[in-house]
């Protein structure tokens, strides 16, 4: 395996205390891994290399390639249409909760995600903003392909830490009416909200204002696959709330969170939204991947 | 049915109780509960219910908890109840019937019958009623105690023996006494019963109640029948407290009356009566809780002791109390030898013998020459008296043999006395220290010395005589004896002379004297030496069972004394000192004798009066704390009535269901993993 593929372990990502190294090596690895691949599959990120010419942008040269070959070459993406991306990132405090200390918080995971896409996209000279919320909007920061921009985000993103409450629906209403322009909207939360049908309806607002809709839910494993709830009070961090222990314990959890699931399946499924459910366990280049392949379809 | 708890000090121990419901209200939610944000995705409706569940859950554990404390405490309280047994004719139980023998049981109730009798047929039928093989005993009050025993007959003579007890009585002790007896009996069902009338200080108020004091079930039986018409002697006196043949005393009765408040005012007759002889009676009239007193005169006309009783002639509801004795000794004159020179000591006589009348005088006086003094019957003279006398050594000795008998000697000097030297001599003194001040009859110089120094040494503390002065003739003067019961000297000039007064008065008298002799000195008397040095008198009156002090003195050394009651004798050494002994006075009221002897000879015989205590039976009413009444005419009842039984094995049962409950309930409080958390 290639070693910038292993940084896409979560695990290790959490390693990297500078934002932007994060970033980075994620965007390398999942390059990495692609080329590694031998399947090819889509390659939305860029079609093919092409040697470098004077006046081409010193930064596409891949140097791995150059490692390689000892000469340069540049990436050609396939697409170079200014997408203008807005990164709408949940940062109640049920985002900050992990099941055990080898994974990172859900926060945590979102954040690079997020991170990494904003490079992704400052590289791949697109636009791309950010808008945090809880309740309501926190940060808002403008689409914008500068490098500059990118610093300035990923300061935003590794400033804010995750606390309040959750009105993902009245969030994302509040965020629809801050874009302006036509793009895509990236969703990175846990979704955890017993207003489903309130979070879809914000979702189904997004694209019918002409944004395309890439929901990224991100659970812990334990939310996925609970276990041991038996007997056990579960509190919101967000309210405070304590539900009991159910005597179903489990079984009656998971019914719960396959629904909720299912619900944006579905919503997926009728075409409405772009759809994927990550686990805080799960590999980075998953997260790049639904992106890219969700920017693919539409380009 | 009642609950009775042995140990009621063990429920202090429901105190715990306390922790559980303290652990209940601490327990921190967050011990079982984790984070898990995912929760906020569940029902509603789900989680209140599971909330519900939860709070009954917690409840039923506390509850389940507290119980078990509870139960815990009460197990070792040792509970039991009482209910009631089937017909007599079960099971055999054992009894207790505790009388009270206290005088106040001796008062009549409204039916004719004294409390005792009532009390006493309430344990006859007690008795009859029990059930056979059943042991049994009965305790009086006072203290004898029979059983426990099966054999009736045996127990039924024990209470018609009961008689009322001037014994102190305590109720408390008796039935501690019988439940401690009863303790070998190998029967479980134990009762007692307390019959009294619970008069005023029965039950101390400061005495645990009966059924933990004998950790028995113990019921009463109230004989009495509230306040009585009581009319009872509280007092008899007699003043002076000296008697004497022919002289005139007083008696003074003090009566009380107790009855209820509402009760109307009562006359009732006083008597006085005098060996049985009817001296006076006087009627009182008396409202409830008033006293009051009754005075009669009185006048001795022979020598001897008598009784005095005073008695309320009045049916009331104790007779024990109507009467009271008193036993005195009625002096005789004193024989007394006036031994004076013709047409000499005439006022001697008189101050002797101030009252016309040999019967009323305190002396008798016979006059004889000094020359007539060998030959005069000193064996029939209690008191030589000597005025102006010339004795010769015969006569001397003579009057020393006397003294020493017992005898008592008075010496009165002419002035010119102090320049005889025969009479000087015959004194064992001189005339040098006569002149010089006080004269001082020194003992061991002459017999005739040592006999008036004995003499004057009974009623002189140190013999002395002090500042000889002549008398004037025609002198008068008025002499008051002021000290009462203590021999005194008290000096008067008359005229040329001096008047120096010994007295043992028991009360002021004053009489005139006058000098008729140009010189003379005069010794005063009322009591004559031989009675200064009597043995001190046994007491008049006591009551049962008190000690009595008896003192004796004897002349010479090596003597013995026997002292001989109604209870029995009692040989004693006896020294020329005074001694006290004490004996216990008879049991019952009336009159007892005491005589001492000496080398198998009577010495003296005296009568003790010994009077019943005053019964404090209407005064107060005292039932024991939290014991049951039983009606004295339903008295059988007490065996029909209950048994007490002990009832753990409801409450270990309670126990053990408590704790399976709550091993259960706790079992479904599973702590969970502590591994969730924020970032």
């Amino acid at each position: 395996m290639h070693p910038a593929v292993r940084h896409l372990d979560p695990e290790t990502i959490r390693r990297f205390r500078r934002l932007d190294l994060v970033a980075r090596t994620i965007v390398e690895g999942f390059y990495a891994g692609r080329r590694a691949s031998r399947r090819r599959g889509f390659s939305v990120e860029f079609s093919d290399y092409r040697e470098y010419a004077p006046g081409d942008n010193p930064g596409d040269i891949d140097w791995t390639v150059w490692a390689r070959t000892d000469r340069h070459y540049v990436r050609q993406h396939e697409s170079e249409t200014n997408l203008r991306c807005t990164i709408c990132l949940d940062r109640s405090a049920s985002m900050d909760w992990r099941s055990h200390a080898r994974v990172p918080t859900k926060a945590e995971y979102a954040t690079a995600v997020a991170a990494a896409l904003a490079w992704l996209l400052v590289h791949g000279r697109d636009r791309v903003g950010l808008v945090t919320f809880d309740t309501r909007v926190r940060t808002h920061l403008a689409a914008k392909a500068r490098r500059a921009h990118l610093w300035r985000l990923l300061e935003v993103l590794d400033r804010e830490r995750s606390e309040g409450r959750t009105d993902l629906a009245a969030a994302l209403d509040a965020a629809a009416r801050l874009m302006r322009r036509r793009g895509m909207v990236v969703v990175i939360s846990d979704l955890l909200s017993r207003d489903t049908q309130g979070v879809l309806r914000a979702l189904r607002h997004l694209a019918f204002r002409g944004q395309d809709v890439v929901v990224l839910q991100i659970l812990d494993e334990r939310e996925l696959e609970p276990t041991g709830l038996e007997g056990i009070d579960l509190e919101d961090p967000e309210t405070g709330a304590v539900a009991p222990a159910l005597k179903a314990g489990a079984r009656a959890y998971r019914r719960e969170i396959l629904r909720l699931i299912d619900a944006y399946r579905g919503e997926a499924t009728r075409g409405r939204i772009d759809y994927a459910l990550l686990s805080t366990s799960t590999p980075f280049d998953r997260a790049l991947a639904t992106f890219l392949r969700s920017r693919a379809a539409r380009c | 049915m009642g609950l009775l708890l042995l140990n009621p000090w063990m429920l202090s121990a429901l105190a715990a109780a306390a922790v559980p419901v303290w652990l209940h209200l601490r327990a921190r939610r967050s011990e079982r509960c984790i984070p898990f944000p995912a929760a906020a995705i569940l029902p509603e409706a789900q989680t209140a219910r599971a909330a519900r569940r939860r709070r009954l859950r917690e409840l039923l554990l506390l509850a389940a908890r507290i119980a078990l404390l509870v139960l815990l405490a009460l197990l070792f309280a040792k509970p039991g109840v009482r209910r009631r047994t089937e017909s007599p004719s079960g099971a055999p139980l054992a009894l207790a019937i505790v009388l009270d023998d206290s005088p106040s049981m001796a008062a009549r109730t409204s039916g004719g019958s004294t409390r005792l009798e009532k009390a006493r047929a309430c344990a006859l039928r007690l008795l009859n009623a029990l059930p056979e093989g059943s042991p049994a005993l009965v305790a009086l009050t006072s203290g004898p105690i029979e059983g426990p025993t099966a054999d009736r007959p045996r127990l039924r003579a024990f209470v018609e023996r009961a008689a009322v007890s001037f014994l102190p009585t305590s109720l408390p002790h008796a039935l501690r006494r019988s439940a401690r007896r009863l303790e070998g009996v190998a029967i479980p069902d134990r009762h007692a019963v307390l019959v009294s009338d619970f008069a005023h200080g029965a039950w101390p108020g400061d005495v645990a109640a009966p059924d933990a004091l004998a950790l028995l079930p113990v019921r009463f039986a109230d004989v009495g029948d509230g306040e009585a018409d009581d009319w009872l002697v509280s007092g008899l006196s007699v003043e002076p407290g000296r008697l004497w043949q022919g002289l005139a005393a007083r008696v003074r009765v003090r009566v009380k009356r107790r009855a209820g408040a509402g009760a109307p005012a009562a006359e009732a007759p006083v008597a006085l009566r005098v060996n049985d002889r009817l001296v006076g009676r006087e009627h009182l009239r008396l409202e409830p809780g008033e006293s009051a007193e009754a005075n009669f005169a009185l006048a001795p006309r022979s020598a001897g002791p008598i009784a005095l009783e005073a008695r309320i002639e009045i049916e009331d509801a104790n007779a024990l109390d109507d009467a009271r004795t008193v036993v005195l000794d009625v002096n005789a004159p004193i024989e007394t030898l006036l031994v004076a020179p013709p047409g000499r000591g005439r006022f001697v006589r008189d101050a002797l013998a101030p009252f016309p009348g040999a019967e009323r005088a305190r002396c008798r006086v016979r006059s004889v020459a000094p020359a007539e003094l060998g030959r005069a019957p000193l064996e029939e003279i209690e008191l030589v008296v000597l005025v102006d006398a010339q004795l010769d050594s015969a006569t001397a000795e003579r009057l020393v043999r006397f003294t020493d008998g017992g005898g008592g000697l008075l010496v009165f000097l002419d002035p010119a006395a102090d320049r005889d030297a025969g009479a000087a001599r015959v004194l064992g003194t001189s005339p040098r220290r006569e002149r010089k001040g006080p004269a001082t009859l020194a003992a061991g110089r002459s017999a005739l010395g040592r006999a008036c120094a004995r003499a004057f040494g009974g009623a002189l503390p140190e013999g002395k005589v002090q500042r000889w002065r002549p008398l004037a003739p025609g002198a008068r003067a008025e002499v008051a004896f002021t000290l009462r019961g203590e021999p005194a000297a008290l000096e008067r000039p008359l005229g040329r002379g001096r008047v120096v007064t010994f007295g043992f008065a028991p009360e002021p008298e004053s009489a005139p004297l006058v000098a008729d002799a140009p010189t003379l000195f005069v010794v005063l008397i009322h009591e004559s030496a031989v009675h200064l040095a009597r043995s001190s008198d046994v007491p008049l009156a006591t009551r049962p069972g008190e000690p009595v002090a008896l003192t004796l003195e004897a002349r010479e050394r090596g003597a013995t004394a026997t002292i001989i009651t109604a209870l029995g004798r009692r040989e004693i050494p006896v020294d020329p000192v005074q001694l006290r002994t004490c004996f216990p006075a008879p049991e019952s009221p009336g009159i007892a004798w005491v005589e001492t002897q000496r080398d198998g000879k009577p010495l003296r015989r005296r009568a003790l009066a010994v009077n019943a205590p005053v019964a404090e039976f209407a005064a107060g009413r005292s039932r024991p704390p939290g014991a049951r009444p039983v009606e004295p005419n339903r008295i059988e009842s007490v065996l029909a009535g209950e048994v007490f039984r002990e009832r753990a094995d409801v409450l270990a049962a309670l126990f053990f269901l408590f704790f399976a409950l709550e091993t259960v309930l706790a079992a479904r409080h599973v702590r969970g993993p502590k591994e969730a958390g924020h970032g």
